[in-house]
């Protein structure tokens, strides 16, 4: 019995040094021997190598200090350790980074993004630890709490400034209130201590961003040149938004500079997620039946802090019903079962967009029972699915076409799909058509379930979000921004789509057509870059300018080749204008 | 037996002041709070325990999110709970100097609490709260939850930004069923003492439609207006055209009896009910209606939406609902 037991042990063991290979049987093997291990002998964690001694490490079994932390709190602590949510080589990725950039005491920045609840955070706690060294951050002080009102991005620049100077590195005031970051904080006195500069929290959001733009730049190219200390920014974005987040913030140049590196951790995996979540739960003394634990794992979305948030919720109380008994029988595991609660999945998931996932692909693979009729009503799964008709509709959509097995019922579910597209509002003004959302997605639903009679079977098909609703929000903000690019250029009269379909195209013809003479007259011009923004001096929009340089001609030329259309050579005209 | 009643009614009509019934009854404990049993189980737990995770409460307006956050809040608090808890809705000032200013000093007082249990912040309506204060409570939900827990009402999660839903457990309020709302009603009722029958409240749970402060406050001026509550009264009220007629309607229509059914709705519009109305209720019907075959109930709703659709474009005529019941009985 403890032979086979150690056996388990080790192969569950050799199983989590190589965790970069996420192989579902595999892990769910390991998944496996660990819960047998639990029954058998459940205080093998102490003898286990390094992750599992930390598991009991001191602070943890600290069960109740005076108040009780969630668990979001307590546990990161263990992350820290074995890195809870980001994979092995993910967070080699990050330490290799940081000892790099201790060691050389390059002024360097990294920007580590990815959606919220990755474990960014944690992962560069952990990698401090190891390192030994110390994380300063910047936190929003209370406005005025200096005495001196400032705002927040006057705070931070002096935070930022400050951090040139070691000794004017300091402790913030909050320090004392704050459970979790006190280690870490208490960066005080010694020089050579090694430090972190942790960005976590921005002064500004997104919309104030692009109006202080330049600022903020400024100071990231400050700290990135001349920060004694390396700096992380975190950044939590989905995948979409990092980029160009990160570009807003550091600015192109920056960003392509040797001074940033950037390093995006990808959202939990399923199969991690659920063996940390059982590690904590049997750290708590609180067993949760499988299929709940399954279905909070999926449903999280690879966001590991909303399921234990989730998770925190749940077992509340299951565990805690006698404290000091349980306290004194840590060591005996004594799993208590938790009543097995139902339709957790629905009060308790997390995203709307789940929720739209599963009714979709419900109505999609559309389940017939045996007299060939549709299992399900549709009103009742759009209810269940609770999101927005016209997002709902777009998801059908997009991905119908693979789930049909008779090209015939495909016509007539269309012609559901063009009648609902037509019922649903798509312009402001039409507020009337509001309640007939409701009707839209209703005739869609109805449309799938009943004429998709032969739904095919087989080979996993994922759901994918609405494509066309990504490209009208992305037509809408290069309209917007082209419009503010060249304000006060183009002629009121002319009408947006005259505007964009007809003179910008004709205008960067001209300015193409005249790059590639003015290169030969101007040799000392590098790049086109360097035209745009000498232009942009010239009280040009600066954006403009950026797009323009972007789309690799200068904006000055088309403008001024707007504006002189009639002078018969307007290049010449531009050259003698800018090269004063 | 209407006169009688309307006597009886008088005293508590001529009190000098009245409160709400929404706020007269609305519940103190988790245990009398309406619907959804699950999370109410839940916060039971939680309010028995202390130690509340961050959460938001996500689910359409009146299924009783902020009232069973207060109960919880009164519940694990006890007589703190004026101190220990703060509360913000969206007639407050919930900018971003708010959340770095107010939220923080809330949760840096010190307050004696019992072990386990935290000052609780509300924040009710949060989606009507800007990204940017959003962004700003972030970090302050972080650095505070040794102290301070965060309970957000909402009524869609997916207006509140991703890093703030990962950092609550997300509880999902559903609407509340017809034979909830009626339960808690009839209860109300009783304890006013207020003459009514069945029809009255079957007639208040159709308008409020799963949202218990509707019906609440629809029966309360049914009440005051009437003294009666009865489907009559309520529905001059609520001015809607009735459901029942709608319903007949379509049945009418499903048996082809073009005439009886052109009568029925002309008998709405004569009523006076604008044709948008009266099509609202007619596809609300529709769409709860059991009808034998599912093409049958498809192409209803289809015809359905295609006439709503002109109406919302503004041809309010009734010749639209005379087209409907023909398109109908062809249906």
């Amino acid at each position: 019995m403890v032979l086979s037991t150690r056996k388990k042990r080790q192969r569950f063991n050799s199983k989590n040094t190589k965790q970069q290979r996420p192989d579902p049987i595999e892990a769910a093997e390991g998944f496996e021997a660990k819960e047998n291990d639990h029954s058998s002998d459940s205080s093998h964690f102490r003898d286990t190598p390094p992750q599992s001694v930390l598991l009991c490490s001191p602070e943890v079994s600290l069960d109740s200090p005076p108040n009780a932390p969630a668990w979001i709190d307590r546990y990161s602590d263990i992350h820290a350790q074995t890195g809870l949510a980001v994979s092995k080589k993910k967070f080699n990725e990050i330490m290799d980074w940081l000892s790099l950039a201790l060691e050389h005491a390059a002024p360097r920045l990294l920007v580590l993004s990815g959606p919220p609840g990755c474990g960014k955070g944690s992962a560069v706690r952990a990698a401090c630890e190891k390192l030994e060294c110390k994380m300063v951050s910047w936190d929003a002080p209370l406005t005025g709490s200096l005495g001196i009102s400032t705002t927040l991005i006057e705070d931070f620049q002096s935070f930022v400034i400050g951090t040139r100077y070691r000794s004017l590195v300091t402790e913030p005031e909050e320090a004392q209130d704050m459970h979790e970051y006190k280690a870490t904080y208490s960066a005080k006195g010694n020089a050579n201590e090694r430090r972190l500069l942790l960005i976590d929290d921005l002064p500004l959001h997104l919309t104030d961003l692009r109006t202080h733009k330049e600022t903020i730049q400024q100071l990231f190219w400050n700290i990135a040149r001349y920060a004694p200390y390396p700096t992380i920014l975190l950044l939590s974005e989905n995948e979409n938004g990092i980029h160009r987040l990160s570009k807003l913030i550091l600015g192109q140049s920056l960003l392509q500079s040797e001074w940033v590196g950037t390093l995006a951790v990808p959202p939990v995996t399923t199969t991690m997620m659920k063996k940390r979540l059982q590690e904590l739960l049997s750290i708590e003394n609180i067993t949760v039946p499988r299929e709940q634990l399954e279905r909070i794992v999926s449903s999280s979305n690879g966001d590991i802090r909303s399921a234990l948030n989730i998770l925190h919720l749940f077992t509340t109380g299951d565990g805690q019903v006698q404290p000091t008994e349980s306290r004194t029988h840590r060591k005996r595991k004594r799993p208590r079962v938790s009543k097995k609660k139902e339709n957790l999945q629905l009060e308790f998931d997390r995203d709307v967009a789940l929720s739209t996932y599963h009714a979709v692909s419900k109505i999609l693979n559309n389940k017939r029972g045996e007299s060939g009729q549709s299992r399900y009503v549709a009103e009742e799964i759009l209810d269940e699915a609770r999101t927005d008709p016209t997002t709902f509709v777009s998801f059908l959509h997009q991905n119908y076409p693979e789930f049909f097995g008779d090209c015939d019922d495909v016509v007539p579910t269309l012609t559901c799909l063009s009648e609902a597209d037509t019922l649903l509002p798509w312009r402001q003004e039409q507020d009337l058509r509001v309640d007939l959302r409701e009707c839209a997605a209703s005739i869609v639903t109805r449309g799938f379930l009943y004429f998709n009679t032969q739904p095919r079977r087989s080979g996993w098909r994922p759901i994918r979000g609405p494509e066309s609703q990504k490209t009208a929000k992305e037509s809408r903000s290069h309209v917007q921004y082209s419009k503010m690019a060249f304000k006060g250029c183009i002629h009121p009269s002319i009408s947006t789509r005259s505007e964009l379909c007809e003179t910008l195209p004709y205008a960067k013809k001209i300015g193409e057509l005249s790059m590639s003479r003015c290169a030969r007259f101007a040799p000392n011009a590098a790049t086109n870059r360097d035209y745009a923004y000498s232009d942009a001096k010239m009280g040009v929009n600066a954006r403009g300018a950026d797009l323009m340089a972007n789309g690799g001609q200068s904006l000055g030329v088309s403008i001024e080749a707007e504006e002189v259309e009639d002078s018969t050579d307007p290049i010449e005209e531009w050259e003698a204008d800018d090269w004063q | 037996m209407q006169s009688s009643s309307k006597a009886h009614s008088k005293p508590s009509s001529q009190q000098t002041y009245e409160l709400p019934w929404v706020e007269k009854y609305r519940p103190n404990t988790l245990d009398q709070v309406v619907g959804n049993p699950d999370v109410i189980d839940r916060l039971r737990v939680v309010a028995k325990n202390g130690n509340m995770p961050n959460i938001l409460l996500a689910g359409p307006p009146g299924c009783g999110k902020t009232t069973s956050i207060m109960a919880l809040a009164r519940e694990s608090l006890g007589n703190q709970l004026k101190n220990a808890v703060l509360e913000l809705n969206a007639s407050d000032d919930r900018g971003i100097d708010t959340v770095r200013t107010k939220i923080k000093m809330f949760a840096q007082t010190k307050v004696t609490l019992p072990p386990g249990r935290h000052k609780i912040v509300l924040l009710d309506e949060a989606d009507s709260m800007t990204p940017a204060a959003q962004q700003a409570l972030r970090r302050t939900m972080e650095l505070h939850s040794n102290t301070t827990r965060f309970a957000l009402a909402c009524n869609l999660s997916s207006k509140i930004i991703e890093p703030i839903q990962s950092r609550c457990a997300v509880v999902r309020f559903r609407r509340l069923t017809d034979e909830q709302v009626a339960a808690r009603l009839k209860q109300v009722l009783d304890t006013e003492k207020v003459p009514h029958d069945q029809s009255g409240i079957n007639a208040a749970v159709f308008t409020a439609d799963g949202d218990m402060r509707i019906a609440l406050n629809n029966v309360q001026s049914t009440f005051n207006g009437f003294g009666f509550v009865n489907e009559k009264n309520l529905n001059k009220v609520c001015d809607q055209p009735h459901p029942k007629v709608a319903a007949e309607f379509i049945t009418l229509c499903l048996e082809k009896d073009i005439d009886s059914a052109f009568a029925k709705v002309m008998f709405l519009v004569d009523q006076g009910y604008s044709c948008l109305d009266i099509i609202q209720t007619i596809f609300r019907v529709a769409r709860g209606m059991k009808v034998d075959k599912e093409i049958t109930k498809l192409n209803m709703l289809r015809e359905i939406g295609l006439i709503h659709m002109r109406m919302a474009d503004g041809v309010t005529s009734p010749i639209q609902l005379a087209a409907l019941a023909s398109r109908l009985c062809q249906a």
